[in-house]
């Protein structure tokens, strides 16, 4: 059940395009970045994982962007809550969809972009790690928000300026994890993504209940 | 509110009659749906019990929807609505998961999915093998076609597909015949007979127009 629900959501979420815009930005705001910040290579290794991560969890709003929409308006929802599957397990479901569809790739080109930026090999691997850890708590708060946002037209606006702020830890500890330690902020990361884990698909299903009922 | 009185329900008995295996009923009882917070229909009481069907008839507005919605769970309502087995009462949050198919205008259709591939998403998550379904609603040279490109008939059909693919014992059919063709309504007519024949049970909104068999009618004032 959870598998055909897994397939669907990530054939709508790959033939929506949104994970391709979100990795197109992605890489050209990253490489466009030496442009505006100049040739100074010590200033852009320091800035690198900086970068990675803002430009990570703007264009993440784009990849995660109309998770629940169409299932809102056409009733694909309230099939989900006639059937024997929990919602709170179906919404994880999406989440999930969603985090393979728009942050994988990411994850995966992010070594290479934190390279050009002039990490060293070990920084470059810590700095994935952190994406790693740190992207399925983002793509859980934008499932999130995006369900409680579902019945409200351009609810993308809503999405910015709701998710931006839950992101903040990752913002911090991301960056942290390609630099001198990474082992405390990649356990921080990971923990953060534990606590979405907890809480979210519980208050995604809870919004989807309180709008379709 | 008129709710009036149906007649004596006697289950259609073709020739081959297969043996019944449902046995759930419906029970509401002095039942008032809320929409937005604001109860659209009162004092709706009817018992449905194996192979029964019930016709919810009434002008734009008063409250169709929401009474099959309720039923489903999906709505607020006041009023009391049960569920029982041969057995006795049944967990409404059990029977809501397993035996009760909402059909709806929207179908919880992915425009993006192929007729073909909602299909075998609606198999998997009814644990069901989808077979020749497509073939059965007549929807077989459609199969490939994005659910986005059907016409709205076509979406109709697909929604039927769904009440073949998983045997559930309690069918809402909000609208059923909209967008059907001659040869579609025919289909769920048939449809509906055979499942109301294996015990089932039917609850279907429509406007005017024609009614099945041995279907009782409860008429909606206008809210």
């Amino acid at each position: 059940m959870t598998r055909s629900l897994f397939l669907r959501e990530l054939r709508l979420r790959l033939r929506g395009g949104g994970w391709a815009a979100s990795l197109g930005l992605f890489v050209l705001a990253c490489a466009l970045a030496p442009l505006g910040l100049g040739r100074d290579e010590a200033l852009l290794r320091a800035a690198g994982p900086g970068l990675l991560w803002l430009t990570a969890s703007l264009s993440l709003l784009l990849g995660l962007d109309g998770q629940h929409e169409e299932d809102v308006r056409a009733g694909g929802l309230d099939l989900l809550r006639l059937s024997s599957l929990p919602l709170p397990v179906s919404m994880l479901v999406k989440m999930a969809a969603g985090w393979v569809s728009a942050c994988l790739p990411l994850v995966l080109v992010s070594p290479v972009l934190l390279f050009a930026f002039g990490a060293t090999p070990m920084q470059g691997a810590a700095g994935a790690l952190g994406l790693l850890l740190g992207t399925p708590a983002l793509a859980l708060l934008a499932g999130t928000i995006g369900a409680l946002c579902a019945g409200v037209r351009r609810g993308t606006g809503l999405l910015v300026f709701l998710a931006l702020p839950l992101f903040v830890p990752c913002l911090v500890f991301g960056p942290a994890a390609a630099g001198e330690a990474p082992g405390a902020p990649l356990l921080l990361l990971g923990a953060f993504s534990l606590q979405a884990l907890a809480i979210c698909p519980f208050v995604a299903a809870g919004a989807i209940r309180a709008q379709t009922t | 509110m008129a709710a009036r009185p149906g007649f004596p329900i006697t289950a259609p008995e073709p020739p081959d009659a297969p043996a019944l295996t449902y046995d759930l009923s419906l029970t509401c009882d002095d039942v008032a749906p809320l929409r937005a917070g604001r109860v659209v229909a009162e004092g709706i009481t009817f018992t449905l019990g194996p192979g029964e069907a019930l016709l919810l008839r009434g002008p734009n507005g008063s409250g169709k929807t929401s009474v099959l919605r309720a039923v489903a769970g999906l709505a607020r309502c006041d009023g009391r609505i049960g569920f029982a087995r041969a057995g006795g009462a049944a967990d409404p949050s059990e029977v809501r998961a397993c035996d009760v198919h909402l059909l709806a205008p929207g179908e919880g259709l992915a425009d993006r999915l192929s007729a073909q591939e909602t299909v075998s998403f609606w198999a998997g998550l009814y644990r069901a093998d989808a077979g020749d379904v497509l073939a059965r609603v007549g929807l077989v040279s459609a199969a490939q076609t994005a659910v986005g490109r059907l016409s709205t008939g076509q979406r109709r059909r697909l929604g039927l597909a769904r009440l073949l693919l998983s045997p559930r014992a309690l069918w809402l059919l909000d609208e059923p015949l909209s967008g059907l063709d001659d040869e579609g309504r025919d289909l769920l007519w048939r449809t509906v007979q055979a499942h109301r024949a294996r015990g089932g049970l039917a609850v279907m909104a429509t406007h005017e127009g024609d009614s099945p068999p041995h279907a009782r009618t409860l008429r909606l004032a206008a809210a």
